[in-house]
């Protein structure tokens, strides 16, 4: 933490000198002709004047303020509620609790540089984005998240005033407030909305929307940490497709930023409606948001050494539920370690693909003072969703217990190759199992709880 | 081009403000809200918060502009200081990964960064900031008169630009004669380190640092002080020594910097002894004395002169925060100038009252086997015993008052006896 000197002044003021000269010399010959013809009509003068009064008076003739939003480029969408007077802005946004319940005022104006363009010119709720301490908002040392406190005209329309940012070129829309929405956002309704959603998403996963002309589910997933909203799906030609935007709270649901489109419908809005997230097509459309008891994605995409799950796994005893071939063989070996005196009881199983050529199946079992783990270990390929083992090895504490783990060996030495795939229960309380399918009898798997 | 200023936002009343304090006392433009312009233009830099404006200009002109315009006059401040202060909330991040908190250029500008987190009732921030602005005016006194050119010989060879180097510690950069890493960097930002550390940080933090640098480099150190000091004289007729007193004035009576003797003491920068000497201080004269502690020397002169010594004066030499040295002159039938060195065991509590007691390590040194002598240490044990059986309350003498005696004398004073004390020189 230290002091630096600009060491490169006199280079450029020298610069600057000249560029002055230059601008002096073309201002002494313009200077000699009475009348300068315009290309349009209005002066240059008058035109800028005109642009900037257009977005003064626009800025200043919503009685209700305004709903904004904005993106950032290395995180999502923010929004905001502001009301202007002719010295300061007055906001709250959605960065975080203390944002969407306390107000911040700071000044503002409006500068011409090549556009006319509004500038937070003192400290707010925006500048956190563009703050380029991570210790305010996140983000990287020098860039924050990658936002501006400068935004450049672009165009009204209606009720709304559209604007840019000045370097990341991230779009600023304001829209006019109603009376009721002003009441929203600077109450606490605003702050309960944010809760809300957030505790939806935090309490259901697994979600998805089903699309016309899509077979498969589309998963959505919602970031909160990024504030940034993802569609994950295969799509009919069984490619693993991604669609990300940004959202940003408003008093009402949240707002996805322009661009959050799939298969030709565009996704604007989304709020929680009767307990359910609801998606809002710009037409109009509803999609419902609906929970799957296993994950979107078909489980050979997430399977993997280093992929989302990388192990099934059994504790005590199998999840219930679920009929399979597998139960009969995890049975008999359990009733054989329960016959050992003193007698014994299987711990856990665990299949793990440990790396990208090797797969272990791991068993633990006890005599009520010491846990013995047993190893087994295969080479493997996996193919469209397939796995073969092969080439298996046993350490000591496999070998001297093989009486009892005799069944299990056979399956995974004799029962490949296997097919990857979830496993539903009939209990609807037991989510989130995969399991291993023989190719040669689908009825027949190894199943247990997927994990990372 | 007529209408050019059509964006002109309108006054506040901050801005109304800042006209009559600043621009219209001093001729100075404060810049507080955000332009791209008046910083580097690549970089994202956060705007100042609002509250945070007045503050900072109050700073600049207690600890700066005021400072200087008492020290050195109202011309030199309105000649030399800035035109333009810029302010920004956030730092401006270098790639090397340091961060800039303030530059100036072409004389004219100076630009402070990250003042939205300052808390300008902490005095370490204050004065932190307020040593950015005393480092980049330093540069601006250096672009109307070059920094002489024995400055830059007296650590040639040291300089490195790359001083965010980890090889480049502190403890490094000091043992080479450097106030701070940064100083390494270049001269001219040495000499600016150097100038804003005597006034911010002070002299006895500058002494203690220098002695720490070990003997090369606190030579160098101590070199480049006095070549500082010597600028300002010479091209400025400023009398540094004063510009740091009021510089210290200020932080300790505006923004309580805690600038007391014990503080100093506690932080073992109190490296100079206090010299007590009744026959030839004139400030004796000048300030008075105390009655109770006459009466104390006195008794001290009664019992050396029992065995025809004479006790010239004395001096009290802290050799750290816990331990000082009282350290009597005298002389005996035969020779003048003796010594007689006691040590004290000192113990700070936390209201700063200090209690003392005598020890004896067995230091075999010429002046400590002379206390022992039993007649010197009688003549020594009425201001032994009066270290021993008091409370004390040090502090600097006058110190809130004219800065003619400001850290020029230290006292002892016997704690709710206010008449009973013995200052000495420093």
């Amino acid at each position: 933490m230290n002091q630096t000197i600009i060491s490169m002044a006199n280079t450029k003021m020298k610069l600057m000198k000249q560029l002055i000269y230059l601008i002096a010399t073309a201002f002494l010959f313009a200077g000699c002709k009475k009348e300068v013809p315009h290309f349009f009509e209005e002066s240059p003068d008058d035109r800028m004047a005109a642009r900037i009064s257009e977005l003064k008076t626009g800025l200043l003739s919503a009685p209700n303020g305004w709903k904004a939003h904005l993106t950032t480029s290395a995180k999502g969408g923010y929004g905001f509620y502001m009301q202007f007077s002719p010295t300061e802005v007055t906001m709250v946004g959605d960065l975080n609790e203390t944002t969407a319940t306390q107000p911040q005022s700071s000044t503002w104006r409006i500068k011409w540089v090549m556009y006319p363009t509004l500038i937070f010119d003192t400290y707010n709720y925006i500048a956190m984005l563009q703050d380029p301490t991570p210790a305010t908002y996140g983000g990287n040392a020098g860039s924050g998240l990658q936002s501006d406190v400068e935004f450049e005209y672009q165009y009204s329309n209606g009720d709304t005033i559209v604007l840019r940012g000045f370097k990341y070129r991230n779009y600023f829309i304001l829209v006019k407030a109603t009376a009721e929405e002003k009441n929203r956002y600077l109450s606490n309704a605003y702050k309960d909305n944010i809760e809300a959603i957030n505790d939806f998403f935090t309490n259901n996963s697994n979600n998805y929307i089903e699309l016309p002309g899509l077979n498969n589910k589309v998963e959505l997933v919602f970031d909160k940490s990024t504030k940034t909203v993802k569609f994950q799906y295969v799509d009919n030609e069984d490619n693993v497709k991604q669609v990300s935007g940004k959202y940003n709270f408003e008093d009402v649901g949240v707002n996805f930023a322009a661009g959050f489109t799939l298969g030709g419908v565009t996704f604007v809005k989304g709020k929680l409606e009767d307990g359910k997230f609801v998606l809002y097509a710009a037409d109009g459309t509803k999609y419902i948001v609906n929970q799957s008891p296993n994950p979107i994605l078909p489980m050979s995409m997430l399977f993997a050494y280093n992929g989302t799950y990388k192990e099934l796994y059994i504790g005590s005893s199998l999840a219930p539920g679920v009929t399979s071939g597998w139960n009969a063989v995890y049975n008999a070996s359990v009733t054989k370690f329960a016959a050992m005196n003193p007698t014994r009881t299987l711990v856990d199983i665990r299949f793990i693909l440990t790396n990208s050529t090797k797969a272990t199946v791991t068993i633990r079992n006890s005599n009520g003072t010491t846990t013995y783990t047993a190893n087994a270990t295969y080479d493997y390929t996996y193919d469209n969703g397939v796995i073969t083992l092969s080439n298996p090895s046993y350490d000591g504490n496999w070998t001297a217990r093989v009486a009892q783990l005799i069944d299990i060996q056979n399956y995974f030495e004799s029962g490949g190759p296997f097919r990857v795939d979830y496993v539903t229960s009939t209990d609807p309380s037991v989510t989130g199992l995969g399991g291993l399918y023989r190719v040669a009898d689908a009825t027949s798997f190894f199943y247990g709880t997927l994990r990372k | 081009m007529s209408k050019y200023l059509a964006d002109l936002p309108e006054k506040t009343e901050l801005d109304n403000w800042i006209t009559q304090n600043l621009t219209n006392p001093y001729n100075i433009e404060l810049v507080y809200r955000f332009d791209r312009n008046l910083t580097d233009q690549g970089k994202d830099i956060a705007p100042i918060k609002l509250e945070k404006v007045k503050p900072t200009a109050e700073a600049i002109l207690n600890i700066f502009l005021k400072a200087y315009e008492k020290v050195a006059g109202a011309a030199f401040i309105k000649t030399y200081t800035p035109k333009q202060f810029v302010l920004y909330g956030s730092p401006s991040y270098n790639s090397n990964g340091s961060i800039t908190l303030g530059t100036a250029d072409g004389g004219r500008r100076v630009v402070l960064y990250e003042l939205n987190d300052l808390d300008f009732s902490n005095a370490a921030q204050v004065s932190r900031k307020m040593r950015t602005i005393h480092h980049e005016f330093t540069h601006i006194l250096n672009q109307m008169i070059a920094i002489p050119p024995e400055f830059r010989q007296v650590s040639k060879g040291d300089y490195d630009e790359d001083w965010t180097n980890a090889n480049n510690t502190e403890a490094l950069a000091r043992s080479m004669g450097f106030v701070s890493r940064y100083a390494r960097s270049q001269y001219t930002e040495d000499f600016a380190e150097v100038t804003a550390h005597l006034l911010i940080e002070g002299q006895h933090w500058y002494d203690a640092w220098a002695k720490a640098a070990g003997a090369d480099g606190g030579a160098k150190l101590k070199r480049k002080e006095a070549l500082v000091v010597d600028y300002f004289k010479q091209y400025f007729n400023i009398d540094f020594r004063s510009l740091q007193h009021e510089v210290a004035r200020v932080l300790e009576t505006v923004y309580n910097a805690d600038k007391s003797f014990i503080e100093y003491l506690k932080k073992g920068q109190i490296l100079q002894p206090l010299i007590v000497d009744f026959a030839n201080g004139l400030h004796y004269d000048e300030y008075g004395k105390s009655a109770k502690f006459d009466e104390v020397w006195n008794d001290v002169m009664t019992s050396f002169g029992a065995s025809g010594r004479v006790p010239l004066y004395f001096r009290i030499e802290f050799k750290s925060s816990n331990v000082m040295t009282l350290q009597f002159v005298y002389n005996s039938t035969t020779s003048s100038g003796l010594e007689a060195w006691y040590d004290f065991n000192m113990n700070i509590n936390s209201d700063g009252d200090v209690t003392l007691t005598y020890f004896d390590d067995g230091n075999t040194a010429t002046a400590y086997s002379n206390g022992r002598n039993s007649a010197v240490k009688t003549g020594a044990t009425p201001l032994i015993n009066y270290f021993n059986e008091n409370v004390f309350n040090l502090s600097w003498m006058n110190y809130q008052g004219t800065t003619n005696t400001y850290n020029k004398f230290a006292g002892f004073s016997v704690k709710d006896e206010p008449d009973n004390y013995f200052y000495g020189k420093y």
